[in-house]
């Protein structure tokens, strides 16, 4: 608490200021201890007393509602010198109601050209610059009574259990996808409604964006790959090929189960093509909200590897002398229909086969999804048994470094093997 | 006290309405509106900025350079506290303020269309309150006073719904219309300058009429000046979403120094001159005055504040010294305001932030950044583009208490 001396100091400035009765001023004065509170009001009253000068006082609850009529109704004959509002320290409720006439009536309150002291405790000062603004903003002076320590204040906030603060950072890429799809499954429903409140669009578009500039980053670090092996399945491409092989007779189906190995020359390919991707989609949803026509990156990308697909089906077909038409058709659906979980899908034995046979040694050849330090650590890891101690012996790396390492590949993986699915809204 | 001490401490309350005589052209906003609105007859421009920028002494000097050009007629409304606005509002208000205007020679029968098109309304629910049997005015409507003012009357609710007599393409013909008679009776160009829009307590009804209505806002037939709130200057729906207005104008603090930090002579010289007007009794040597701008971080009212806070203190105590601790002790005082402007942990999480990688470029992605320009926690700067960076009183609030601030952000 303030020093007698400081705070006799502090009054005196304040009673400076109610000397010109005149000018419209906004005074706050911040006191946590109701004794000196009523004291100090009493003194300031006394002061302008003497000084053949009025004073009115008046209190939260009787400014709850009406509050600009109650203050014009005394000051607008010129007879009264200050006014101060007090017992702000009531409930939460009432001292909303209060700030928040202060800061809807401040340009008429100006008009009233006469001092207002605002009496509250510092907890009520959070709430009077939060719910007043443009009130805080035009404050003459504020008057210290009584000062929290700056460990006070800060223990209060950081003690009352919510969550440690969390930063940007680092995104992953699968973290960036989902806030990508999710936040355009929400703002076409957002734009559907055509009194949307304008922050909830705002804040969905910027999460789109902020989750592109996060793939465009991780593009930079050559994670390009990993950005396409996730789209493939968000896509359910190898679903979708799968059920087009169902479809086509046996003899075909043998023929075409060679595309197999084609999935993963897209895949390559279609990593290549994802900072175009990411640009042509910037593009795309730019025009798309003006229109409001909400892009699907899944679908763009989808597009571009189906659009691949059938250029190789066409190339196959020619050379087989198979029908086009029937190969072209099936290819084109979306691959965002309702069906059940594929459990058997040629695309993803194959996938498992073929990383096996390559861990085991039995081929030498690596899926190319794999780079060549990639497949050092997963032959490694297989040999291992998975132990993660090992594996860091091997490397010369520290546990956690392995441990994190092993964890990326895991994903990878997986991604590779088609077992991951993002939870991303259907969109038929 | 003297009378240009007096003079001195009326001047730089934040409060104080300048006088013509105090203001000092500040870059060149006013002659860029005026840039938009001469070769475009319809135009539609918003200007978004912080509190205490400086945007409504700029839009007066708008309307100044309008009547110079003696082509005009400017229209300059300030929209000021309400609770809410709507379309037919706001319409109803500038039409009001264009026919009170005697500049613009509109006579009585020149606005009864817009004041018959409320009345219809009103007529309309009284037919339905007498086959009712009971009042029964619903929701709120505009009723016409004597004069232009606008009140609002809300009743109870009725259970069955008011037929709309008429709809609001009639009221913005007539809008039109009124705008039409005006330029024909005057031969000049009307342009309406609306004020303090941002200041709309409901921004969820700025929002209805600005950008789900901006359609009929478009449809204006005359250049348009709006104030908008500062979340549209970050919005990126309003930038991306194809809206009827054709630029928007931020009302930035001076840049006293560039991004760089590099020192710009020119906008010291601006602000120097500012306070030059509105201090007649000035205690501070030239350093000390730049020393005060400096701490103010190019925030007008914020310097104004610190400027009188300093005068009225060598006021009463004619023998302080006048130094750079008297400076700093006044600058403590709006450092120790920055304690309770930070409210919330976040808050102190993002100061942490920024203090300790001291990169500007964060503030453009930050999803507090709303909150933080609101409570000018970061400052919004334009130079060759738009920058931002935090108040000098946050930032000797976190320099002061660092070592607190930093053991509960970063726990072991």
């Amino acid at each position: 608490m303030n020093s007698s001396l400081n705070a006799d100091r502090t009054l005196g400035d304040l009673l400076f200021e109610l000397e010109d009765a005149t000018e419209p001023k906004f005074l706050i004065a911040v006191s946590d201890d109701p004794i000196q509170t009523e004291d100090l009001q009493n003194r300031i009253v006394r002061s302008q007393q003497a000084q053949s000068k009025r004073v009115v006082n008046f209190t939260a609850s009787t400014l709850q509602s009406n509050l600009l009529n109650h203050l014009h109704r005394v000051s607008q004959f010129g007879t009264v010198h200050a006014i101060q509002i007090t017992d702000l320290s009531a409930e939460p409720q009432r001292l909303k109601q209060v700030f928040a006439q202060l800061n809807f009536h401040r340009d008429a309150l100006s008009r009233l050209k006469v001092p207002l002291v605002i009496w509250v405790s510092t907890s009520a000062l959070q709430a009077l610059i939060n719910v007043a603004p443009d009130f805080w903003s035009r404050r003459g002076a504020v008057y210290y009574f009584t000062t929290t320590p700056i460990e006070q204040l800060l223990l209060k906030m950081f003690s009352s259990g919510s969550h440690p603060g969390s930063t940007d950072g680092d995104r992953t890429v699968s973290q960036a996808l989902e806030s990508i799809l999710s936040s355009e499954a929400k703002l076409r429903e957002c734009l559907k409604n055509h009194k949307f409140r304008l922050r909830e669009a705002d804040q969905l578009i910027s999460r789109i964006k902020n989750g592109i500039d996060c793939l465009v980053a991780a593009c930079k670090r050559h994670k390009e790959i990993e950005i396409a092996l996730w789209l493939w399945n968000i896509s359910n491409l190898d679903r979708n090929l799968q059920r087009w092989l169902d479809t086509l007779e046996p003899e075909s189906k043998n023929f075409y189960e060679s595309l197999y190995a084609d999935r993963n020359e897209v895949l390559v390919d279609m990593a290549t093509h994802v900072p175009r991707l990411l640009a042509s989609y910037s593009e795309e949803f730019d025009r798309g909200i003006q229109s409001n026509e909400i892009v699907s990156l899944a679908s763009l990308f989808t597009e571009a590897a189906i659009g691949k697909l059938n250029e190789m089906a066409r190339d196959l077909s020619a050379a087989a002398h198979l029908d086009l038409e029937e190969v072209a058709g099936v290819l084109g659906e979306s691959p965002y229909e309702d069906s059940e979980d594929l459990t058997t899908s040629i695309f993803r034995e194959a996938a498992a086969d073929e990383l096996e046979h390559w861990l085991t040694g039995d081929t030498k050849r690596r899926p190319k999804i794999f780079t060549p330090s990639e497949g050092e650590v997963l032959r490694a890891l297989y040999a291992a048994d998975g132990n993660i101690q090992a594996l860091a012996r091997k490397f010369h790396l520290t546990n956690s470094q392995a441990a994190n390492i092993s964890s990326r590949l895991e994903e990878k993986v997986r991604l590779f093997l088609g077992a991951v699915v993002l939870p991303v809204p259907k969109l038929r | 006290m003297n009378a240009d001490q007096r003079k001195t401490l009326a001047q730089l309350l934040p409060n104080a309405l300048p006088e013509s005589a105090l203001i000092v052209p500040r870059g060149n906003l006013p002659e860029q509106l005026l840039a938009e609105i001469e070769p475009a007859d319809t135009v539609k421009l918003l200007v978004a900025g912080q509190k205490g920028m400086g945007k409504t002494t700029e839009l007066r000097r708008l309307v100044d350079l309008l009547l110079a050009e003696e082509r005009f007629v400017p229209v300059f409304l300030q929209f000021g506290s309400q609770e809410t606005i709507t379309e037919a509002g706001l319409l109803y208000a500038m039409a009001g303020a264009l026919y009170g205007d005697e500049r613009a020679k509109l006579g009585a029968d020149d606005i009864a269309p817009i004041q018959h098109w409320f009345e219809d309304e009103e007529v309309s629910t009284v037919l339905e309150e007498g086959s009712e049997g009971k009042a029964g005015l619903g929701g709120n409507l505009y009723v016409l006073e004597a004069g232009t003012r606008i009140t609002r009357k809300r009743g109870k609710r009725v259970q069955r719904k008011r037929a709309v007599v008429k709809n609001k393409r009639d009221l913005l013909k007539h809008f039109n219309d009124l705008i039409t008679k005006a330029r024909k009776k005057t031969k000049k160009r009307v342009v309406f300058i609306v004020d303090d829009i941002d200041k709309v307590q409901n921004d969820s009804s700025i929002e209805s009429t600005f950008i789900h209505a901006a359609h009929l806002i478009g449809e204006i037939d005359c250049p348009c000046v709006f104030t908008v709130p500062i979340t549209y200057a970050t919005s990126n729906y309003v930038r991306m979403g194809g809206l009827p207005y054709n630029e928007l104008y931020r009302m930035p603090a001076v840049a006293l120094f560039g991004e760089d930090g590099t020192r710009n002579e020119g906008e010291f010289q601006f602000m120097r001159a500012v306070f030059e007007r509105r201090m007649p009794f000035n205690p501070l040597s030239a350093p000390l005055l730049d020393r005060v701008l400096e701490y103010s971080g190019g925030v007008l009212v914020d310097a104004m504040r610190l400027l009188r806070n300093i005068s009225k203190a060598v006021i009463l105590e004619p023998t302080l010294q006048i130094n750079e601790a008297l400076v700093d002790r006044e600058f403590q005082k709006m450092v120790d305001d920055y304690r309770y402007v930070f409210d919330k942990r976040e808050l102190w999480e993002k100061l942490h932030l920024y203090c300790e990688t001291n990169d500007k470029s964060v503030f453009m992605t930050d999803n507090l950044m709303l909150e933080l320009l609101h409570k000018v926690v970061i400052i919004e700067y334009r130079e060759a583009k738009m920058w931002f960076d935090l108040h000098p009183a946050a930032r000797r609030c976190y320099e002061q208490n660092a070592a607190a601030i930093r053991r509960l952000v970063e726990p072991k």
